[in-house]
């Protein structure tokens, strides 16, 4: 069965498009059929993230203007590509299709009803959105469809939210705004859990980490990455950070500031992605999942595909 | 002009009267298309030519069988452009209409100009053959045009408005033509012809099949005023049937496909319309079992969940997208047959009534102007329920032009052959709900009211129950000085209503139904 998952957050620059892209490629690799959908629709960068400029948007689809077929764009043999730099090297069993927002004012005016009755056209558009979902699961045989959503409470982020099953709200740990996202968990996100949705929190950019130095030697020597020696769990969803890159007191405090705010916002936390310094001053951080299997980065998301996976199979 | 399924396919519903170009692959629905284009202009009155270069005169009439003879003789013409052969074979080559000069032919060989010569009046009576076709079609809407200036000139108006009646044309199909005459000689015949129907503000339908020469296809969509799109997918041995209108000159068009049916007559039901029941949220035709909460109906578990979560988020402001949060008051058109039971009369000109009502209703701007969404169509056996929500205009205005139309249709006709109905309207909350064979119903004090106003009526009454009645007299003058109270009436179970009856000169029934004498004064 297809699953639907939404990235979301309260605030803008959480890194929910690069959640979303890397779990969307390391899915593809597992053997997967995954659609990742640009719906920041508002301040779409997914073309941006993958340097694609598509000849088709999302935006052709919604008006009716373009098929489901026309509007995504095949990239597992971009994927396969930056698969191929890793020292493991493994075929992407899976696929990997994007659809794209259209970054083009008008586009975006169009997707707020802009034009004409605006009720009339809100609707069609919801409608169409809604024919997308399905259209992907009946004619293309998703697997997961993975929607990397707007910030906040807007349109666009409340219907994709609304069509998805799973829920992640993505929070930047040191800009948080938790009374805002606690609102915000509990205006919107109860609806959608009342009617069988399920939502987490993803942490990102928790503190303590460095560079892992096996990984920046090994890339410099061999340009592919190799496992550095870190003392994650691979289990728990919980933050295991090797006790060279995180002090016992900077443990102490994420634990409990999670816990605070699993509490706080009424839902459990799914992953805790550290701030890699490698990848946060990296010129571009691209699928740095496939790219460096062992970077703990990657792991984060292997963990996470294995909790979406006990989901899908309690659902 | 209204083209089939034109509700679903232009946001408007409908369209300026346009040359437009339909597309689509062998067996995608082309034919059957024109062919309800034609009977749909016969229905709605108008005169139609059908052009076709493969079919003979009988295979034509026996396409359209189910219009009625009268009809069909009266106000259509067959034309088959390549049986004009046999005319042109008895008149001489120099008859030419457009004519090809050999004399400019520069050669000595004798068998050459003569293979020359044969080959040039070969192309010279291609030519004649369209061009008697041309006249043809030029003569037969010169004919009806003075036929029916005739009409308006003897006093036929309606609403002070000249009743000139349309004309329709279908060529089916320009691939055929081609084949036969020539891509160049049939597109100067189709730039000629959109002349002559561009002059008399006519609407056509022109098909070509795809793939095809890109050049010849430009060159026609250049000619012409729309395109039609086409196609069929089959996804696991079930053919899906889609359409869309492309573009249409001038207007701003955001196309998008519709799914159509053919059904087992040939006739074409796109969207929601094989279904009374749409889903809430996705705007579907339900056709399975559809999943009901409170009033509203939702064609999948996804699609009630979402919309549940939706309505969590917007509470009442969810209507702000399109979507109801309440229940909604409902304005119920009701109709039936009049004498449609009687036992002498066949069943098979039972059922043809049946069909052309549906058909004639069906074809009323009223009805199409209304979105898929915010009716709820349910046939009844004799006739038909059909409820407008939120509107109360529509179901009045239905019943004007229905009553025009069918005095168009029963003229001349003999009293076995008219087509008598009476009409209700009424409004009020309706409820979903399955009935014994677990079937979608409606029912509530809405269409009961209707029901009861309805069975009160005798032939081309248009009685309207209070509620609706006064808010309509208070929406228009129009409607003030065509709604007239007759009475207070008691129906089923005690109820009393103000009952009141709408008419004019074209629509309704000036007399007092007979049953408010006998049983409700």
């Amino acid at each position: 069965m297809a699953s639907c998952i939404a990235f979301h957050s309260y605030k803008g620059g959480t890194g929910k498009t690069t959640i979303a892209a890397n779990l969307a490629a390391l899915l593809a690799k597992k053997g997967y059929r995954v659609f990742l959908l640009d719906l920041d629709v508002y301040a779409p960068s997914l073309h941006s993230y993958f340097n694609i400029n598509p000849k088709r948007w999302i935006n052709d689809f919604l008006n009716g203007s373009a098929e489901a077929g026309d509007i995504i764009v095949d990239v597992t043999s971009k994927v396969g590509e930056v698969a191929s730099v890793a020292a493991e090297t493994e075929k992407i069993k899976g696929k990997l299709w994007l659809g794209f927002s259209s970054p083009r004012k008008e586009e975006i005016y169009r997707l707020e009803g802009g034009s004409g009755k605006q009720e009339t056209s809100k609707i069609q558009l919801l409608r169409r959105f809604i024919l997308l979902r399905e259209q992907l699961i009946s004619l293309h045989d998703a697997d997961y469809i993975i929607i990397d959503t707007s910030p906040g409470i807007r349109y666009w982020s409340i219907n994709a939210l609304a069509v998805a099953d799973t829920l992640f709200l993505t929070l930047k740990m040191g800009d948080l705004d938790i009374e805002g996202t606690r609102k915000m968990a509990e205006e919107i996100y109860g609806s959608f859990t009342k009617f069988g949705a399920r939502s987490y929190l993803v942490m990102n950019r928790v503190s303590g980490y460095c560079t892992p130095i096996h990984v920046t030697n090994r890339q410099s020597n061999e340009s592919h990455a190799a496992p550095p020696s870190f003392g994650y769990d691979s289990v728990t969803h919980h933050l295991e950070l090797d006790a060279s890159a995180i002090t016992k007191q900077q443990k102490e405090e994420l634990t409990i500031t999670a816990n605070n705010l699993a509490t706080d916002v009424r839902m459990d936390v799914i992953s805790s992605i550290a701030c890699y310094c490698d990848i946060q001053f990296s010129n571009k951080e691209f699928l740095t999942a496939i790219k460096y299997p062992y970077h703990p980065f990657a792991q984060r998301f292997e963990e996470l595909i294995i909790a979406i996976e006990e989901m899908q199979k309690t659902s | 002009m209204h083209i089939p399924g034109i509700s679903d396919l232009a946001e408007k519903g409908t369209l300026p009267e346009s040359l437009i170009l339909v597309t689509g692959p062998s067996g995608s629905g082309k034919t059957l298309y024109c062919r309800q284009f034609f009977t749909d202009g016969l229905m709605e009155g108008n005169y139609c030519i059908y052009v076709s270069s493969s079919l003979t005169s009988k295979q034509f009439r026996n396409q359209f069988s189910t219009v009625e003879k009268l009809n069909l003789e009266q106000n259509s013409r067959f034309v088959n452009p390549y049986l004009y052969s046999a005319q042109i074979d008895s008149q001489q080559q120099n008859s030419s209409l457009y004519p090809v000069s050999v004399s400019n032919m520069k050669t000595t060989d004798r068998s050459m100009e003569s293979q020359a010569k044969d080959v040039t009046n070969e192309k010279n009576m291609k030519y004649d053959q369209l061009t008697m076709t041309l006249i043809g079609i030029r003569d037969y809407i010169m004919q009806v045009r003075k036929h029916e200036n005739g009409s308006v000139a003897t006093g036929f108006r309606s609403q002070g408005k000249k009743s000139i009646k349309s004309i329709r044309l279908i060529v089916d199909s320009l691939t055929h033509l081609a084949a036969i005459f020539g891509e160049d000689l049939v597109l100067k015949f189709l730039n000629d012809l959109s002349f002559v129907l561009k002059d008399v503000e006519a609407g056509a339908i022109f098909t070509l099949t795809t793939p095809t020469n890109e050049h010849f296809m430009n060159a026609i969509t250049s000619i012409l005023d729309g395109k039609i799109e086409m196609k069929f997918e089959d996804y696991n041995g079930s053919l899906t049937r889609s359409i869309r209108l492309l573009s249409i000159r001038g207007t701003h068009h955001a196309p998008s496909w519709v799914t159509f049916k053919i059904s087992d007559d040939g006739s074409l039901s796109f969207g929601d319309q094989s279904s009374s029941l749409t889903c809430m949220l996705c705007g579907k035709a339900i056709s399975g079992r559809p999943i009901v909460d409170s009033d509203f109906t939702f064609d999948s578990q996804d699609c009630f969940e979402t919309y549940k979560k939706l309505s969590g988020v917007y509470g009442s402001n969810i209507s702000e997208i399109g979507l109801p949060s309440e229940v909604v008051n409902v304005n119920f058109f009701f109709i039936d047959i009049v004498s449609l039971s009687d036992p002498s009369l066949s069943v098979k000109k039972q059922m043809e009534k049946i069909a052309v009502l549906n058909k004639m209703i069906g074809s009323c701007d009223a009805y199409r102007r209304s979105p898929k969404d915010k009716k709820i169509i349910l046939p009844t056996g004799d006739g038909m329920a059909i409820g407008f929500l939120l509107n109360p205009e529509l179901p009045f205005q239905l019943c004007i032009q229905l009553h025009r139309k069918l005095r168009m249709y029963n003229r001349g006709k003999s009293n076995e052959d008219m087509i008598g109905v009476r009409i209700g309207l009424g409004s009020g909350p309706v409820f979903v709900v399955s009935d014994v064979r677990d079937n979608q119903n409606v029912w509530g004090p809405g269409i009961i009211l209707a029901r009861r106003v309805m069975d009160i009526g005798d032939n081309f009454h248009i009685l309207l129950a209070d509620r609706i009645a006064e808010e309509l007299i208070a929406l228009k003058d129009e409607y003030k000085r065509a709604i007239r109270p007759i009475t207070d009436v008691r129906i089923k179970h005690g109820q009393r209503i103000k009952l009141y009856s709408a008419f004019s000169d074209d629509f309704g029934n000036p007399e007092s139904p007979s049953k408010i004498t006998e049983h409700f004064s």
